[in-house]
């Protein structure tokens, strides 16, 4: 963000911004009232649970699709209100499609020059871009010799040849497997900031989005739940369904006064002033486990479960007044399943109203 | 919306489409008997009994033939599987009613076979080869490769990985054949059929020929005999009900799905299946169709060609007959293929009415019979576009309105196979709607847009009633010369130009077989 300090007076246009966006498929609410904005030069995700709604706002914002209500502006410059539609060849977005959606019928080289204006630079063009991502020894191989990884950089180099205003990645590394997809993300996150573009993700894996982007919008049922940086999802959640979606969540059931709140495993500090029942969000590593002395000098619970992932492991306490919680410790704990343990948080917690119909609980 | 670049050229395609049916209902209501009165006779009501009956006898046998053969002959290790690939789609180059009055020939009266019986075993009489079960079989032999070859297309066209998927789901050869790929093909079926269904109640030469009583036959008998043309026109029109019907009846079973495959959208080839133990009854089968269709009325066509060469027919008309058989077939598919893919796209890609009356609009040629279009374009010509009349412009025209439907089929099939996402791609990159068209839609479904354009080559080369009726004076084709002649049984004179034609014919055909077959569309 250093090149917006040089006009510190100016609010500078956002990239692109997107408001009051509504879309209806077959009468059903699709998309409701989103608002956000993208700055110029970060990644912006947008995540959620398939069916949220995210790949309708993207083919919107693409425009290869139309939306019932809202606006949406591109560096400044409306492409799509009521009375505006400027179709998706003018918008100047570089899409990445979830399949790639490479021409089958032409080669690497042609694919990349598709976007381009013809001209002498062309071949200069398509060199450069097919450099950084690596593939200018494959240009004249045909889409279907490429594995997949490769085929996804393609995608992204035929998507950044025409420098597009903004690049547009749907669910872009879900058809690479599991140990590809790590190198291929970490790949794609350089080849953007190389080239400087704006950047939209869409993605339903909550890892990708902590992990690749700058800021996330957490979408659900078609809204927006809340906007901002990955830190600020994970310890500030606004909403029970964005501390469950982004992390490991459970919740404990306690009647707070100002911020404090009284739960089973006794007084809990709180970040947000509440009143009343709560639910006191608990992320596992956020809980301390202490070993009972002895049978006899009390405890709140008994080791029932083990999980050992090597640098972290998961244990599970069932409370002896009720349910059970998750912790996440180091490697050496020196506690076993069958221990007597205390149960304590380390720092403050956010509380959240608590769910209707639903008795106090762990997730 | 469609583009206006696809909306124009498919208005003014749905115009001329219209023409001939605005002529049949402007006729049909001039008649001084009323048209309801000869609707409702009862001689109507066989004739529509009779066309239905055949053309779903002929349809029906027509899948059995050709599912399994377009499977056995893309999918399965049978030996000299290109060969035959090739020959089952062959019988399409011998017009229909060439088959017919081989049918005549051979088993008729005094036909081949009852003199070979006739003599060592005093048979006099053969089962009555008339009607029904004559028209039905001789049909069923020249038509089974319209489906035939849009199955083998969609197989081709299959992503093999859904096959592997199935198998790998525990699921044996034949319940993935009939579980996972038939259901895939079913818009091919139900394209095939319907092509062959709408030929059949279309059909002139063959009813004609072998005595079946349907409305073809009804109306060329009323032309023929009083010029009447109302009653003509009212038994075309009902005959357009029937074919309308058939539309309607092909858009249910082909549903709402869609065909492309999803995935990463680049095909990988299919590993050809093991016939094993089935080997032999798959190249009996095989060998059987051919020689029937094909082996069998050659063999025929030849037998008489010696015998009028013997008898002192010459050959020397034949150059100039194929070069204007050719020159009418060619320019009827390139005009029919540029005129159906507006309609083709428009139904595709688009929902909504317009759409819909494109899809509707493209089969409404065919169901037209030739002889009732080809009269509305002289009706037409005559009387409103005496410029026109009597020229080529106007055979084409008739031809393109008659074979549109074959055209937009295959070109539809192609088109469902092209995945969205890389006409959007291409959008988001910058490309209008039409450069998208160009650069990508088509290309893609040049498969398809050129088994159609072959199609129409084929069949226009093929057509009778259209040629003789619409050809310019002095203007002969090798299907006109050969009817002459058939008309006053010198079957000996027909046979050279009827050879002439299944040899013609045969060229785009093989080319088609053997350019799919010698390169993959991605390596070009």
């Amino acid at each position: 963000m250093s090149h917006f300090a040089a006009q510190p007076m100016q609010q500078p246009v956002p990239a692109l911004s997107v408001t009051g966006l509504g879309k209806r498929f077959d009468g059903l609410p699709v998309v409701q009232d989103l608002a956000f904005d993208a700055r110029e030069g970060e990644l912006l995700a947008l995540l959620g649970p398939s069916g949220c709604g995210k790949t309708t706002t993207l083919r919107i914002i693409a425009g290869l699709e139309r939306q019932d209500t809202g606006t949406v502006a591109i560096a400044g410059v409306t492409v799509a209100d009521d009375s505006t539609f400027v179709p998706a060849e003018r918008r100047r977005i570089g899409m990445v499609f979830q399949d790639y959606a490479l021409f089958p019928h032409m080669s690497v080289a042609r694919n990349v020059a598709y976007g381009l204006k013809r001209g002498p630079d062309n071949r200069e063009r398509v060199d450069a871009v097919l450099r950084l991502v690596g593939l200018l020894d494959l240009k004249d191989r045909a889409p279907a010799e490429l594995s997949g990884g490769q085929q996804q950089r393609v995608a992204l180099a035929r998507a950044l040849a025409p420098q597009p205003d903004l690049v547009m990645l749907d669910e872009p590394f879900s058809n690479l497997d599991q140990k590809l997809r790590v190198s291929v993300r970490r790949e794609v996150k350089q080849i953007l900031s190389d080239a400087g573009a704006t950047a939209i993700l869409v993605t339903h894996d909550q890892e990708e989005a902590l992990s690749l982007a700058d800021r996330i919008v957490v979408m659900n049922r078609g809204r927006a739940e809340q906007v901002g940086a990955p830190e600020e999802l994970y310890h500030r959640p606004a909403s029970r369904f964005v501390a469950s979606f982004i992390g490991d969540a459970q919740f404990l059931r306690g009647e707070a006064r100002d911020r404090i709140a009284h739960t089973l495993i006794g007084d809990v500090p709180l970040v947000n002033e509440s009143h009343g029942p709560v639910d006191v969000l608990l992320r596992p590593e956020h809980v301390r486990l202490e070993r009972a002395r002895s049978e006899t000098s009390g405890r709140h619970g008994t080791v029932v479960a083990r999980e050992y992932f090597g640098h972290h492991q998961l244990l599970t306490v069932a409370i002896d007044a009720g349910h059970s919680i998750v912790a996440r410790l180091g490697a050496y704990s020196g506690i076993r399943p069958g221990d007597g343990v205390w149960v304590s948080v380390r720092g403050a917690m956010m509380a959240f109203p608590p769910e209707a119909g639903e008795g106090p609980d762990g997730s | 919306m469609p583009p206006p670049a696809l909306i124009v050229p498919a208005l003014v395609v749905a115009v001329v489409m219209m023409l001939p049916l605005a002529y049949l209902v402007m006729r049909a209501t001039e008649s001084d008997a009323g048209v309801m009165n000869l609707i409702l006779r009862e001689r109507t009501a066989v004739v529509f009994r009779n066309s239905v009956l055949l053309a779903g006898a002929v349809a029906l046998a027509g899948i059995l033939i050709a599912v399994p053969l377009a499977w056995i002959t893309t999918r399965t290790d049978l030996p000299f599987r290109r060969f035959w690939n090739v020959v089952a789609g062959l019988p399409l180059v011998i017009p229909s009613y060439v088959g017919a009055l081989v049918v005549v020939a051979a088993f008729g009266p005094r036909g081949l076979v009852q003199g070979w019986l006739e003599g060592p075993f005093g048979v006099e009489r053969l089962p009555s080869i008339y009607g029904f079960a004559g028209a039905w079989a001789t049909l069923t032999l020249f038509t089974y490769p319209y489906t035939y070859m849009s199955v083998r297309a969609a197989l081709e066209g299959l992503d093999p990985s859904l096959e592997d998927a199935s198998l790998c789901l525990g699921r044996g050869r034949w319940r993935t054949f009939f579980g996972c790929i038939l259901p895939q093909l079913r818009p091919a079926i139900a394209a095939g059929a319907l092509l062959t269904a709408l030929y059949t109640i279309s059909d002139f030469g063959v009813v004609t020929l072998l005595r079946y009583d349907v409305f073809t036959r009804a109306i060329y008998v009323q032309y023929r005999s009083s010029f009447d043309r109302s009653t003509a026109a009212a038994l075309g029109v009902l005959l357009v009900v029937l074919a309308i019907g058939l539309v309607v009846a092909e858009g249910w079973v082909r549903g709402r799905a869609r065909y492309h495959s999803v995935g990463s959208g680049i095909r990988r080839g299919a590993r050809p299946v093991a016939l094993g133990r089935w080997r032999l009854p798959a190249l009996l089968f095989c060998g059987s169709v051919a020689l029937v269709s094909l082996g069998v009325p050659i063999g025929i066509l030849l037998y008489w060609v010696v015998r009028g060469l013997s008898g002192g027919e010459g050959l020397e008309r034949l150059p100039a007959l194929i070069g204007n058989s050719f020159l009418a077939g060619g320019l009827a598919a390139v005009v029919t293929t540029l005129a159906a893919l507006p309609l083709a796209i428009l139904a595709v890609r688009y929902r909504g009415r317009l759409s819909r009356l494109a899809a509707g609009m493209s089969y409404l040629g065919y169901a037209l019979p030739a002889i009732v279009v080809a009269l509305a374009f002289v009706y037409f010509g005559a009387n409103h576009a005496p410029w026109i009349y009597q020229t080529m412009a106007l055979l084409v025209i008739a031809y393109a309105v008659r074979f549109l439907p074959q055209a937009v089929g295959a070109q539809r099939l192609s088109l469902l196979q092209v995945n969205p996402r890389l006409e959007e791609a291409s959008r988001s990159l910058g490309s209008t709607p039409a450069r998208t068209l160009a650069r990508i839609t088509v290309p893609l479904a040049r498969p398809g847009v050129l088994t159609g354009t072959a199609l129409v080559l084929l069949t226009a080369m093929k057509d009778l009633p259209i040629t003789l009726i619409l050809a310019p004076i002095g203007f002969s084709t090798l299907a006109t010369e050969m009817w002459q002649y058939t008309s006053t049984g010198s079957y000996g004179r027909a046979a050279a130009p009827a050879l002439a034609l299944v040899l013609v014919s045969a060229i785009p055909s093989v080319w088609l077989a053997t350019r799919r077959g010698g390169s993959d569309p991605l390596e070009t």
